[in-house]
């Protein structure tokens, strides 16, 4: 046996175990979701939202929205925040020195005038902010123009300072929340004050959905292999994957398209990192790096109730460059913390939950990559025989469809957002594509990502392609969206 | 290639694992066809009971048919007659309550409320708080204080502020401990629900700390009564009650505006617990207490906690004494943000005098002056904001 015939018979059982590992992790994580879904979801008629709406006691809430170039969406989507069910609320949007009509639009819509506005200077912020504007009206907005750092963490940062309530909601404008929402994402809060510290929701596709009034009101799953393959990617990915996660309290994404922070917490550990390329990724992972450090018992709550949608790239180009970047903002996070891995100090997050990231989403990225060459390839010589890579078909690939299957199902028995047998038919259809063709080409855009962390470190953040009529949802003209470029990471 | 890695069974495990994913699929598809079909039967059943409902609810009588409805029909009226106890008040409410007793609903759920399963029982608990009578409430109290999942004694919780007795309150307020039964924020707002029967309580909470006038007194029964030995207790204060009580207990008066507990709450102003101090200063701001001021202008000293200050600035503007504008304007400079800040929002409050304060302070550029033209800015689009709202006069006159 040659050298060649022992490293592809020794890596494709390596692999065939690898992806064994990873399905039976990703089975057990979503067997604890679902478990958390079925009790949340019967948990709804007693879940108290009313009281906490009615509640004087409720904490306030400072939605923070940075925006760049959305002049077709800005209007819509502040109406829609402003009209959220929440008792104490404001609404501060920074404008992150847009150059189309984004802040006019804002200004005739809501009779903006100029106000003076003392900015804390808490967290740090590069840009200068040039004006500061508030309804006429009295309406709860406080729109902030600035100049822009190439990066909405700076545009954030901004945003937290001019902020007034303990409890900070970091949005991206194109993403569509239930009215209840804040009452949903609050509700971990007000229940567990002192060790809630953040808190994030599921995300699922507005693509396809019906969307009136900033809100999506009959929400369907998107035609189109693309998008109808993210519709099951995202119910995975936020339903069970990130509910898993959370339930061993190892949740390390909070979507920078919809998450809630304290703003203490927010404050002590600086804010968003102003020279990284992911902002919510990383400001989660310091706030478990800080908190550890500090030995203080906090929780990071997650709402497995689909409360936000975003609208998600239908075109490749536009998705491989969000994928690519995931990976990076992930291998920078990882980076930036390498001093938390397989650190006991830092519990589970250090011991398991960032090793797990590190080996098979970032290592893994190549080891997958190499193990579809290598099967192909082997089999084409015949160094592998039609068994051995029927084991491989079936351990990465059938198990992953399986677990995809499982998401939908578990959708199916709890909140069941999705009415029709069209939608229900799409989504299998989408966890099968998943895993036969995208799987494969995402795993080269993870690799693409990686080797761009590691070739130039210091990204510059790649604006989302505003204006771009990229969507395909129900609002044809609407821009392709920053928060896809984040939420379902 | 291990051994036991043969055609066979590889072509039983995919077999398995393809025959189980299908098998799922078709219980989902059973789901669905049995969830459309059983949702248009409650439909139908639930059109066919309402009027009779809605009648019963108007007072109109209770028809025999409701008290005694069972199967599809029976679950009906139940469902029905909870959701309209959850909107309905006064009489309505009770006769609700009362066809729930009739049909034996409400022992049902009280023997419901202790199954196994914790969802189950915070479900029976939100029941029995809609239900609101004297045994639905005797169970919530039981349940609130000894039940082993908090989820369930915060719903419990919950439903004794919709209770309307003052038992509830000793109750809620026996709740909170060196660890608690049920979050403050779930308490407070429980008390808060209950409104004037929770008084009597949270006076005798406010008083019987450190320095308080009844100081030494005992509290609310916190180590007696139905929970008295449980073994998930976690550990409530016995005699003497935690800071954090007394600054919920002044939290909830001024949100209840109980004008006449003033006086406690500046004694709490004066004490020396900060928690305390700072609910008090804040009650005393809602309630609106000109004799207040001095006391809370005295927390505005700069040795003072920059948290206690600030909530001092803001209830100097609620209260509106003119006493306040020195002191607040010697406030507009100060280095902590929000100190400075409620400063200047208060001083927008106090009509004339502080607005020309804050004009004073704008105009010479001093340290406090973006904060102070901040707040003359905000003023002057609040008083737009109520010209705007003032009613257009009609054609016959008046002047607005």
């Amino acid at each position: 046996m040659s050298a060649v015939d022992a490293f592809v018979r020794g890596f494709a059982w390596f692999s065939i175990w690898y992806f064994v590992v990873l399905n039976t992790i990703y089975l057990f994580l979503i067997a604890l979701a679902a478990f958390n879904a079925i009790g949340s979801s019967r948990r709804t008629t007693f879940s108290g939202l009313g009281e906490i709406f009615h509640s004087p006691l409720a904490p306030g809430i400072s939605v923070v929205v940075p925006v760049r170039n959305m002049e077709d969406l800005i209007v819509g989507s502040t109406r829609g925040l402003l009209n959220l069910r929440y008792p104490r609320l404001e609404i501060i949007v920074v404008d992150d020195g847009s150059t189309d009509g984004t802040f006019w639009r804002l200004q005739d819509e809501f009779g903006l005038v100029e106000v003076e506005k003392v900015i804390r200077r808490e967290l740090d912020m590069v840009g200068r902010v040039f004006s500061v504007h508030a309804p006429s009206s009295g309406e709860r907005l406080l729109v902030i123009r600035k100049e822009s750092m190439g990066r909405p963490a700076d545009a954030v940062n901004t945003g937290v300072n001019a902020a007034q309530y303990p409890l900070i909601c970091r949005i991206d404008a194109d993403t569509y929340l239930d009215e209840s929402a804040l009452l949903s994402l609050a509700k971990p809060f007000v229940e567990d004050p002192v060790e809630t510290i953040a808190a994030g929701a599921t995300i699922r596709v507005a693509n396809g959905c019906v969307i009136r009034g900033g809100r999506v009101v009959v929400p369907r799953v998107p035609g189109g292999w693309l998008p109808t393959v993210q519709a099951a990617e995202y119910l995975r990915a936020f339903l069970l994957g990130r509910a898993g996660w959370s339930q061993v309290r190892g949740m390390l994404f909070i979507s920078g398209a919809f998450g809630l922070f304290r703003r203490d917490v927010y404050e002590l550990v600086g804010g968003f990192h102003l020279y990284t390329e992911g902002d919510d990724l990383e400001m989660t992972t310091s706030i478990h790096h800080r908190l550890r450090d500090d030995r203080r018992r906090y929780r990071i709550a997650f709402v497995p109730e689909p409360c936000s949608w975003t609208i998600v790239p239908s075109r490749y180009k536009v998705l491989a460059h969000q994928r690519a970047r995931w990976s990076q903002i992930l291998s920078e996070a990882l980076w930036i913390h390498k001093v938390m891995l397989f650190n006991p100090r830092y519990g589970g997050v250090g011991l398991v939950v960032l090793p797990f990231y590190l080996l098979f989403e970032l290592i893994g990225a190549f080891v997958e990559l190499l193990a579809v060459i290598v099967f192909i390839l082997g089999w084409a010589v015949g160094i592998l025989n039609p068994a051995v890579v029927l084991l491989f078909v079936a351990a990465g690939l059938g198990y992953a469809t399986f677990l995809t299957i499982i998401s939908v199902i578990t959708e199916e028995i709890t909140y069941h957002r999705y009415g029709s047998w069209r939608d229900f038919a799409l989504l299998i259809y989408g966890a099968v594509a998943e895993n036969f063709g995208f799987r494969q080409i995402y795993t080269w855009w993870r690799v693409r990502g990686v080797v761009d962390a590691i070739l130039r470190r210091k990204a510059t953040w790649l604006e989302a392609p505003a204006g771009t009529p990229d969507v395909t949802g129900p609002q044809p003209g609407e821009p392709a969206t920053r928060a896809a470029s984040r939420a379902g990471r | 290639m291990p051994s036991f890695i043969t055609v066979r069974f590889l072509l039983a495990v995919i077999i398995i694992g393809a025959a189980v994913a299908l098998a799922l699929l078709l219980l989902v598809v059973i789901s669905r066809t049995a969830r459309f079909l059983l949702g248009r039967r409650r439909a139908r059943v639930e059109s066919q009971v309402r009027p009779a409902m809605l009648q019963a609810i108007a007072g109109e009588g209770v028809d025999a048919e409701l008290v005694h409805a069972r199967g599809g029909r029976g679950r009906a009226v139940d469902r029905l007659a909870f959701a309209y106890l959850a909107r309905v008040r006064g009489e309505g409410h009770d006769l609700l309550a009362d066809l729930l007793e009739q049909r034996g609903v409400v022992s049902r759920v009280i023997r419901r409320s202790a199954w196994p399963g914790p969802n189950w029982r915070a479900a029976a608990a939100s029941m029995l708080g809609l239900i609101a009578s004297t045994e639905a409430d005797q169970r919530l109290q039981e349940m609130a204080l000894g039940d082993s999942s908090t989820r369930v004694r915060i719903v419990a919780a919950r439903g004794l502020g919709k209770a309307g007795t003052s038992e509830a309150a000793d109750t809620l307020l026996s709740l909170l401990g060196p660890v608690d039964l049920v979050p403050e924020g779930i308490v407070a707002s429980a008390l808060l629900e209950l409104g004037p029967e929770a008084v009597p309580a949270l006076r005798q909470t406010l008083r019987s700390g450190p320095g308080g006038v009844g100081s030494g007194q005992p509290g609310p029964q916190a180590g007696s009564g139905p929970q008295a030995g449980n073994g998930h207790r976690r550990g409530v204060p016995g005699q003497q009650l935690d800071g954090r009580r007394r600054a919920m207990a002044a939290d909830v008066l001024g949100l209840l505006d109980v004008m006449p507990a003033w006086e406690d709450l500046v004694r709490c102003v004066q004490g020396s617990e900060l928690l305390v101090r700072i609910s008090a200063v804040r009650a005393l701001g809602r309630l609106g207490v000109p004799q207040a001021a001095d006391a809370i202008i005295r927390c505005l000293a700069p040795g003072e906690d920059g948290a206690l200050r600030s909530a001092a600035a803001r209830a100097l503007g609620r209260i509106g004494s003119p006493h306040s504008v020195g002191p607040l304007t010697a406030c507009l400079g100060d280095p902590d943000y929000w100190v400075a800040h409620n400063a200047a929002a208060a001083l927008a409050m106090l009509g004339h005098a502080g607005r020309q304060a804050l004009a004073r302070t704008a105009a010479v550029n001093a340290p406090g002056a973006p904060h102070a033209r901040e707040a003359l800015v905000g003023a002057r689009l609040l008083v737009s904001e109520s010209v705007r709202e003032v009613p257009v006069p009609s054609q016959s006159g008046g002047t607005p």
